[in-house]
């Protein structure tokens, strides 16, 4: 069935081929400038807080996956539960045969952002082989199981975000909130110094998505930390799961 | 005299095709095929008409009333709306029409519907008196009351729809064209809106033509029908002679409350599927039908209503393309 | 005109309170000056980049974050929705043209969003002697001034961008590329004053120096009159081209519109 959600997508999407290919080119030209973009700092500083330029990049390439993967499956959903509560079309969606949860946050695909997905892991390989040389295989063992952890935190994100929209209706804002979030992932967060490092490692696990995964290529992430990411994964899975179930209890349908 | 004038109106639109093959010369030069949407089409409307102009999905109604409202340029063929070229979009001509499309929304969403009034107010250039004695008007009319100060996004779809309609009335149109201003509501919320429509025409002398998949909406409210069958007219007259023993036939929708199975002697025509159940039922029998399973089950919701339009329309409409 | 313009304020001020998503973009607009400004101070801390310290790059980017309150507009995405579903079939049998209620919605939003943020500035500029701030009550002008041009400049930006939706499905990607260039050269990821002299000449000639660097500059202070004179007569000139693009486009646009039947 996922299967078909996405075919359908793409088929929207591929409809439109000359944007399709435009996109590609724009993909490309975005990464390059986030490249240059951190490139400006270490025009001034050889290591900045023990990272070096490449090491930046293995960073920078995971924020780029990540933040493409949230494009390609939560921001699209979130607009399309957005316009079921408002025009009254989710209750057809309830009486649906399948889990709600899956035809809710896995309807909508926006394949374009594939493009960002592969071009992220080509520049952390490459940040990564820039380095040190070709990542071991239990280094690359490692950042299997973070970048799945991560991928998982994302969809969980995912969830709940389209939990909260049955309450607030409007998207948009909660969109703009999290992509700025994200953003903050763009560099390592010991970068921003102080208390926001901080925050954005514990409290806002930007860090768990981005560093962790990163870490892991550049083999020297413990053990014990790829153990507390999957934790994670498990934990922000089960939290949303049950915040969206509440949502579903608390939902009024659309009064016609 | 009349208020709308149509004389062999053609809409044509142009949409790329996709080939099989593609590339960078595909890409500038996309193939282009012209589609007509509407062809020599021809008819007028009086002042103080209610005209119902009905035809299946892609008919090409909706085209014709956006280039009676001026929204698109006709391809060849003359209009004349109140004097007026639409298409050169005169502001003295859009201050006289209206265009009220189903499910469209032009309401500030996050404010009540009052505050997209005076926005429109302001766009309309309405005085302050005149502004009042129509808002006064439209809230008896559509029984708007509390309705009008509540944001927007807290309104069911039959107060919201309620509200896009007064909010397209403000300005006080001599011409009101709607397209499906019905569709999606429910039974009340239609009810409303047709009762409003009749009292406005009654008032002002306003004319109006109206698109809807309900017979109802058009049985109750035109006097005169035009169809559309594949971009052409295919029957232009009185309603009497169209509607025959079609539109003694009624459709029930019932919601429960259960999935529990439902059954109604003598009825045989029962489809059930989970908590709906439909029916068909001549005029006589559909209350009576009505009153038993309200009587036996636990019903949410129910409505009745005239066949889907579409089938008597297409029988007419190849009955017409042979004449 | 005058008559409906207070009309549409007066409408779009209270949807500007209402507006939810409005106080997110809020926060952002805000807050990420502040972690441009960290990261910097990181720097600092190990080297002085360009021969600049910590205090410039605190006053940089607290003027910034004032100026991204007032002037980062999103009419982009409402021109790309309306283009797109068709909406704007319905806006366009009103007799006025819609550009005129969203320029009210935007500045209502952006004058609710500054308000805080430029008092706050003007109290610390009065506290703190060392902080950048303009000299003169000409200087202030010119000030205010530019941030003006700067909000007329993002505005006809995403009119432009926003115009392209009559052709594609996917104007805010290309706008994002338009705006990523911007970062570099409106001083944005960087201080004008960190780039090399070719790259800052360039981004002083575009029209992305005036949406961000030079409101900063004025703001805090930093160039003198003549500079800022000249820096504001290329906004001027940007934003002579740019309506006149947007313009075209519009017109342009219609006529797709109308040929495609939405």
């Amino acid at each position: 069935m996922l299967r078909v959600f996405h075919r359908d997508s793409v088929r929207a999407e591929i409809a439109y081929r000359a944007d399709f290919a435009a996109g590609v080119v724009l993909s490309l030209f975005w990464h390059t400038w986030a490249v240059l973009g951190l490139a400006v700092f270490y025009q001034f500083a050889e290591d900045i807080l023990g990272w070096t330029f490449p090491e930046a990049i293995v960073v920078l390439g995971m924020f780029l996956l990540m933040n493409g993967f949230r494009q390609l499956i939560v921001t699209p959903n979130l607009q399309q539960m957005s316009d079921h509560i408002r025009l009254g079309t989710l209750d057809y969606l309830l009486l649906k045969p399948v889990s709600a949860q899956f035809m809710v946050t896995l309807r909508r695909f926006n394949p374009i952002l594939w493009v960002d997905c592969v071009i992220g892991l080509a520049l952390a390989l490459a940040g990564a082989i820039l380095h040190d040389g070709v990542p071991g295989p239990a280094d690359l063992l490692l950042f299997a199981v973070t970048l799945a952890a991560a991928l998982i935190i994302v969809y969980a994100l995912g969830v709940l975000l389209v939990a909260v929209v049955i309450r607030t209706v409007q998207a948009e804002g909660l969109d703009i909130l999290v992509r700025g979030a994200f953003e903050v992932g763009r560099f390592p967060v010991d970068f921003y110094g102080g208390v926001t490092a901080w925050i954005f490692t514990f409290f806002v696990p930007i860090a768990l998505i981005t560093v962790f995964p990163a870490r892991a290529l550049l083999g020297d992430l413990p053990i014990a930390a790829a153990g507390a990411s999957a934790a994670g994964a498990a934990l922000a899975l089960a939290l949303a799961t049950l915040v969206w179930r509440a949502a579903l209890r608390s939902y009024e349908g659309a009064s016609s | 005299m009349s208020v709308i004038a149509v004389r062999e109106l053609s809409r044509h639109y142009r949409v790329r095709i996709s080939g099989e093959r593609s590339g960078p010369r595909r890409l500038l030069r996309p193939r282009l095929s012209t589609v007509p949407a509407v062809q020599d089409v021809s008819f007028a409307v009086d002042a103080g008409e209610i005209v119902g102009f009905v035809g299946p999905n892609g008919a090409g109604k909706t085209t014709v009333l956006k280039c009676l409202s001026g929204v698109l340029h006709p391809t060849s063929g003359a209009i004349d709306v109140l004097g007026f070229t639409p298409h050169q979009r005169q502001r003295d001509f859009l201050k006289r029409i209206t265009l009220v499309m189903g499910q469209r929304n032009q309401l500030l969403w996050d404010l009540p519907a009052w505050d997209s009034f005076l926005a429109n107010q302001a766009i309309y250039s309405i005085g302050a008196a005149e502004f009042r004695a129509t808002t006064d008007e439209l809230t008896e009319l559509l029984s708007l009351g509390s309705v009008l100060h509540k944001p927007v996004r807290q309104l069911s779809l039959g107060e919201r729809a309620r509200c896009e309609l007064a909010a397209a009335m403000l300005h006080r149109p001599a011409v009101l064209f709607l397209d499906e201003p019905t569709l999606g509501l429910d039974f009340d919320a239609q009810d409303a809106v047709r009762s409003f429509v009749r009292d406005y025409v009654r008032r002002h002398a306003a004319t109006v033509l109206l698109t809807s998949h309900y017979l109802d909406d058009i049985t109750s409210l035109a006097s005169r029908v035009l169809i559309i069958g594949s971009g052409r007219i295919a029957y232009d007259g009185a309603l009497g002679d169209l509607v025959g023993f079609e539109h003694e036939e009624r459709v029930l929708t019932v919601q429960m409350e259960t999935a529990e199975p439902v059954t109604v002697p003598g009825v045989d025509s029962l489809r059930q599927d989970g908590t709906t159940v439909v029916i068909r039922a001549s005029r006589a029998e559909a209350s009576a039908v009505a009153a038993h399973i309200l009587n036996h089950y636990p019903v949410r919701d129910i409505s009745i209503a005239g066949p889907p339009l579409d089938d008597v329309l297409r029988k007419k409409i190849t009955k017409a393309a042979r004449a | 005109m005058w008559r409906t313009y207070r009309g549409l304020m007066t409408v779009s001020w209270r949807e500007a309170m209402a507006f939810r998503a409005g106080l997110v973009v809020y926060l952002l607009s805000t807050v990420f000056p502040f972690l441009m400004m960290g990261v910097w101070l990181t720097i600092t801390r190990q080297t002085d980049p360009a021969g600049l310290d910590a205090g410039y790059f605190i006053s940089y980017y607290t003027a910034a974050a004032v100026v991204n309150q007032l002037t980062s507009v999103w009419v982009i995405a409402t021109w790309d929705d309306e283009i797109r579903t068709g909406q704007l079939s319905t806006r366009l049998l009103r007799p006025r043209d819609p550009v005129h209620q969203f320029l009210c919605q935007e500045a209502c939003r952006r004058a609710l969003a500054g308000a805080i943020g430029i008092t706050a500035l003007i109290v610390i500029q009065v506290t703190v002697p060392d902080f950048g701030q303009p000299r003169s009550i000409g200087a202030a002008a010119l000030a205010v001034l530019s941030v003006l041009a700067a909000f007329a400049l993002n505005f006809l930006m995403q009119c432009v961008f926003g115009m392209l939706a009559f052709w594609l499905t996917m104007v805010r990607r290309v706008y994002g590329v338009w705006i990523g260039i911007g970062f570099f050269l409106s001083g944005w990821v960087a201080p004008l004053d960190t780039l090399p002299d070719g790259v800052r000449a360039i981004a002083e000639l575009s029209p992305f120096a005036a949406t961000l660097a030079t409101p900063v500059y004025t703001l805090t202070g930093t160039i003198s009159g003549a500079e800022s004179l000249r820096l504001l007569g290329v906004a001027a000139i940007w934003i002579v081209i740019l309506l006149v693009l947007y313009r075209a486009l519009w017109f342009a646009g219609l006529r797709r519109f109308d040929a495609v039947g939405s």
